[in-house]
């Protein structure tokens, strides 16, 4: 019996502790969920159109992906893309995050294209404003534009079918 | 740095420290590592062997000139802010290129006349409470602020309910075996 507290306490913080080890301390919440898209007015990649801005993206759904050519994590989600680009009934948008023209071209010819259209964001202006802080970074988007989801790392297919499917059925 | 000289993939006129930073950021799955020394020089010897032929392109940020005022609260901004990269580090001292983009961000604000609050609350629109170090006191952060007080409370608690319980209890004396004792005094010579 005198052992009853000190037990309680033991087993009160094994569960702190895994809790604490489940969740990614690099995580960083994004304040812009529930919000419209950020403002931007960004050159595409095709020029056609020339430039685009957040109205561009309202009407359908669309998945905006932070990417780079350089991001090792925007290798590994490149084949999940590509098949979510050939099947799904969302948009892709890609804007390419701080790389040099030069870089992205071959790189998407080498490994393919999965966006309907490309901004480049050489400057990462657009990323301060959308709080990107590390590539690949996906955000969610209804048809009024409003963020639903962002999803920091790699897409999977496991959060396409858990936590993104959902929110898509819920809002049409 | 001497590892710079090394690595064959820095392309001209983007500096020092860039084809380093780059292994940096494709070694890793996604958040672009810190650029601390030790850092690199470990990152460095690991991925020596490791060749990527795009890098990230950094800005170029031209200088921002500040009044003595402005220049005052800028500095005084930066410790206060962390960078989102490398959790560990603030503005001031993070050599991540998104730390780079976030000061020169920090600076025009300033430079724009902008106070301490606008300028927190234009990156915490982005970013979120995450950017202070201080975050601000609502029920979301009630437990991390009173959370220390919480438990010094719960201590002199429990040292008072202790104290008084033990008080005015008298101790016991020693049992001393008494025909132990005395047989030792007996055998003593």
């Amino acid at each position: 019996m005198r052992y009853a507290i000190p037990l309680v306490v033991l087993v009160a913080l094994i569960g702190l502790f895994i809790f604490g080890l489940q969740s990614d301390p690099r995580l960083v919440p994004s304040p812009l969920i529930g919000k419209a898209a950020p403002a931007f007015d960004l050159p595409t990649l095709d020029g056609q159109p020339q430039r685009m801005s957040q109205a561009d993206l309202q009407g359908a759904p669309v998945l905006v992906n932070f990417f780079a050519s350089w991001c090792a994590g925007c290798q590994e989600e490149h084949p999940y893309l590509m098949q979510l680009s050939r099947n799904s009934q969302v948009k892709l948008v890609g804007i390419d995050y701080k790389d040099a023209e030069a870089d992205l071209r071959p790189w998407l010819t080498r490994k393919g294209n999965p966006y309907g259209q490309i901004l480049t964001d050489l400057e990462g202006r657009a990323g301060i404003d959308w709080g990107v802080y590390g590539v690949p970074e996906t955000f969610v988007l209804d048809a009024k534009g409003t963020i639903l989801y962002k999803q920091v790392g790699p897409m999977t297919p496991e959060v396409w079918e858990h936590e993104i499917q959902p929110l898509l059925k819920a809002t049409s | 740095m001497p590892f710079d000289a090394n690595t064959p993939s820095s392309p001209p006129g983007r500096g020092p420290g860039f084809a380093l930073h780059m292994h940096l950021r494709n070694a890793k799955n996604w958040i672009p590592a810190c650029a601390g020394m030790t850092k690199r020089l470990g990152a460095a010897l690991l991925l020596l062997t490791i060749f990527t032929a795009n890098a990230e392109v950094e800005t170029v940020h031209p200088p921002i000139p500040l009044t003595e005022q402005q220049e005052a609260l800028y500095k005084g901004l930066l410790p206060e802010l962390r960078c989102l990269v490398c959790q560990n580090e603030s503005l001031a001292e993070s050599q991540a290129s998104l730390a780079a983009d976030l000061r020169y961000e920090v600076r025009g604000l300033v430079a724009k006349g902008q106070d301490e609050a606008q300028i927190k609350k234009y990156l915490t629109d982005r970013y979120g409470d995450f950017v202070l170090y201080k975050p601000p006191f609502e029920q979301r952060t009630a437990l991390l602020w009173a959370g220390p007080g919480l438990l010094v409370l719960l201590g002199l608690i429990m040292l008072v309910a202790y104290t008084r319980r033990t008080r005015g209890v008298p101790t016991a004396p020693p049992k001393n075996d008494e025909a132990a004792l005395k047989k030792i005094l007996d055998d003593a010579p």
